[in-house]
């Protein structure tokens, strides 16, 4: 009907049939066109065609929309390009605003527009894909820094807070800050993190912040150097310097520019975070530097023990129970083979193959030793608590041979004596070893002794030639004693007085020898008395030296001689002293 | 300084070593004795002490030395 050039002006028609079939139907503002061989299977539709107010497209297929248009497009089947992995969403300049999805996203890549994600959700902490290792986990900064705009200087901080919370991948720990707005003006908490990877990370290639009541990410720097004050050979991993990214309760997420820290031992992250909040305060839950590498070493870092091929355990730190008093090491089944301690071993109670044998009183128990083992046995603690030993003194008749007794003055039985004769007695007999500059005796008692003698022969190992002075009671200043000496040499007789208590000199590599006798006298002054030859040969000398103290004492127990120059009482030297009275 | 203490009632001896520095004593009196020799016809000489001990200058000792006295110290 009609021909390519001439036209039949207008076809009105209400339904176009393909034989018998409807194929093209008009209805009301609608234009439907039905699948063949099926009057009722509207295949396409076009609805409300020039209603002019709800304009709606409807493209239907098998029954049900496929496409429609109005207010929004609206897509009623599955949208997939028509040949994979070619065609994009979106353009580079011309980004969808929002993405939502219901169900999961399979994609080879995510790169971030602006270099850093935000992640909602709350702010309890998750662990990555195990791809990822964290070079930081379960560290410790060994300095942390705050940032004090008013005088621009980076301010000490690392004792404040629990910094290790920040690592621990543990929920439930967190450094709160305590910094919040005073007064809903922005204010800024910036810090700085230095971590030492102990050199044995190569790359960097993300930080996660997980973070509560904080509004703001503004700063995020990382970066690397050799030396730990970051003087120098610096690299920066990631810089954003001027971000403003609102995480509430919620992970901030953002990759490196530079993953490779050549190297580099020590890490450090700057961090400003801020609020207008004025009754919550910032808080950091965790921080993770993520790092592909393989899952082994992920675990290396993350757990603080390590372990071999044959399944042998190494700790990096204490193992300490959770609760006190409540776990076993092994079993009465199955026991570990030895232990091995360099320590103390602090324990309740010990047993020996199940049988108790020291109690938590300390009491010994159940054990068993041979005689021999007791070398002295009245030192030891057996002989006190022997409850029927003989305990009265004298004790019942009874004889020793005397071959049985080797040094009977050393005995306690000697002193116990009442009704002993008084005995000159050598309380001290003493062979200098090393060059000294005095020697002193101790727990002495005049009172009681009566006298005191001192047998003396030194040998000066000294250039200067000394005088040996014989010191009381601490008193060891020479000018405290009066000397008035005799000296006879040659058949000449000297004789003088100083202000020193003498009692003995020795010429360079020579010896001396003296006696010297010591009492306190009936007024409490100190008199010595000491004979003294010195020089060899014809040049012998005999000397009388008569000591007498400026000061008194009401008894003596410490007798010192010392000499004036060091070290010149020398190896050889031999000291003898007596009391006349026993005790 | 330096030195040994014995404890006469225990019998413990010990070695001790602290920083207390020996005391610097003053320097000692030199007392001199003057003598005089007499040479006899066997041509023996005497020597005979011509004073008590005593004190001298460097000046004194080498004028008395002078005048044919002996000067010795006295090693008192």
């Amino acid at each position: 009907m009609g021909s390519f050039n001439y036209h039949w002006k207008t076809l009105r028609v209400y339904e176009i049939r393909k034989k018998n079939d409807l194929a093209i139907l008009f209805d009301g503002e609608n234009l439907k066109v039905y699948e063949p061989e099926d009057n009722n299977a509207v295949a396409y539709l076009l609805e409300d065609l020039g209603s002019g107010g709800a304009f709606r497209h409807n493209f239907y297929y098998g029954g049900s929309p496929a496409l429609q248009i109005d207010s929004e497009i609206k897509v009623g089947k599955v949208l997939r390009p028509l040949s994979n992995n070619a065609i994009d969403l979106g353009s580079e300049n011309y980004k969808f605003r929002h993405g939502y999805f219901g169900g999961n996203i399979k994609v080879n890549d995510i790169l971030p527009v602006n270099d850093y994600i935000i992640i909602g959700g709350g702010q309890q902490n998750f662990i990555f894909p195990s791809i990822y290792g964290n070079p930081i986990a379960y560290k410790e900064p060994y300095k942390v820094e705050q940032y004090d705009p008013s005088t621009g200087n980076w301010n000490d901080i690392t004792g404040n807070y629990t910094w290790k919370f920040i690592t621990d991948m543990r929920t439930g720990t967190y450094v709160n800050s305590g910094v919040k707005s005073p007064d809903g003006s922005e204010t800024d908490w910036r810090i700085r993190l230095y971590y030492d990877l102990g050199a044995t990370w190569m790359y960097i290639h993300g930080i996660l912040l997980t973070l509560q009541h904080t509004q703001y990410v503004k700063e995020v720097v990382i970066e690397a150097s050799d030396v730990s004050d970051f003087s120098s050979n610096v690299v920066t991993l990631l810089n954003l310097s001027n971000i403003k990214a609102y995480v509430w309760d919620g992970a901030f997420f953002a990759r490196t520019s530079t993953p490779n820290i050549g190297g580099r031992r020590y890490i450090r992250i700057t961090l400003t975070l801020s609020t207008t909040v004025t009754t919550i305060t910032i808080k950091i839950w965790e921080i993770m530097l993520l790092n592909l590498a393989p899952s082994g070493v992920f675990f290396d870092t993350l757990l603080p023990f390590d372990w071999d091929s044959d399944r042998n355990i190494k700790l990096y730190g204490n193992l300490t129970p959770n609760d006190n008093n409540k776990y076993d090491i092994g079993n009465a089944s199955y026991k570990f083979r030895n232990l091995h301690i360099a320590g103390f071993g602090d324990l309740g109670s010990l047993r020996i193959n199940g049988t108790e044998v020291i109690d938590s009183s300390r009491n010994l128990k159940n054990v068993s030793a041979s005689r021999s083992i007791i070398t002295d046995f009245f030192a030891s603690p057996f002989w006190d608590n022997i409850p029927d030993k003989p305990s009265q003194f004298p004790p019942e008749p009874h004889t020793h041979l005397r071959n049985e007794i080797s040094d009977f003055w050393n005995t306690p039985f000697w002193s116990q004596i009442p009704d002993k004769p008084h005995l000159f007695e050598v309380i001290s007999d003493l062979t200098v070893e090393t060059n000294v500059d005095y020697v002193e005796w101790t727990g002495l008692d005049i009172n009681r002794h009566g006298v005191y003698i001192i047998f003396v022969t030194i040998k000066n190992p000294q250039s200067q030639m000394p005088f040996y002075e014989i010191f009381i009671e601490g008193y060891n200043d020479p000018s405290l004693y009066y000397r008035e000496w005799i000296q006879a040499v040659g058949g000449s007789l000297s004789s003088g007085t100083n202000k020193d208590a003498c009692i003995c000199r020795a010429g360079y590599n020579e010896s001396t020898m003296c006696i010297a006798f010591i009492m306190r006298d009936v007024d409490g002054y100190l008199r010595a008395y000491s004979l003294e030859t010195r020089r060899r040969g014809s040049n012998v000398n005999n000397l009388t030296h008569a000591i007498v103290s400026t000061f008194t004492i009401t008894n003596i127990t410490t007798i010192r001689i010392q000499s004036t120059v060091a070290g010149a009482i020398g190896a050889g030297s031999r000291f003898i002293l007596a009391r006349v009275k026993s005790a | 300084m330096k030195g040994y203490v014995i404890n006469v009632k225990t019998k413990e001896k010990k070695l001790v070593v602290d920083d207390t520095p020996l005391p610097t004593p003053p320097s000692p009196r030199k007392l001199y004795r003057v003598y005089k020799t007499l040479k006899t016809s066997k041509g023996r000489i005497i020597k005979i002490s011509f004073s008590e001990p005593v004190e001298l200058t460097k000046e004194e000792i080498d004028e008395l030395k002078k005048r044919g006295y002996i000067v010795e110290e006295i090693e008192w």
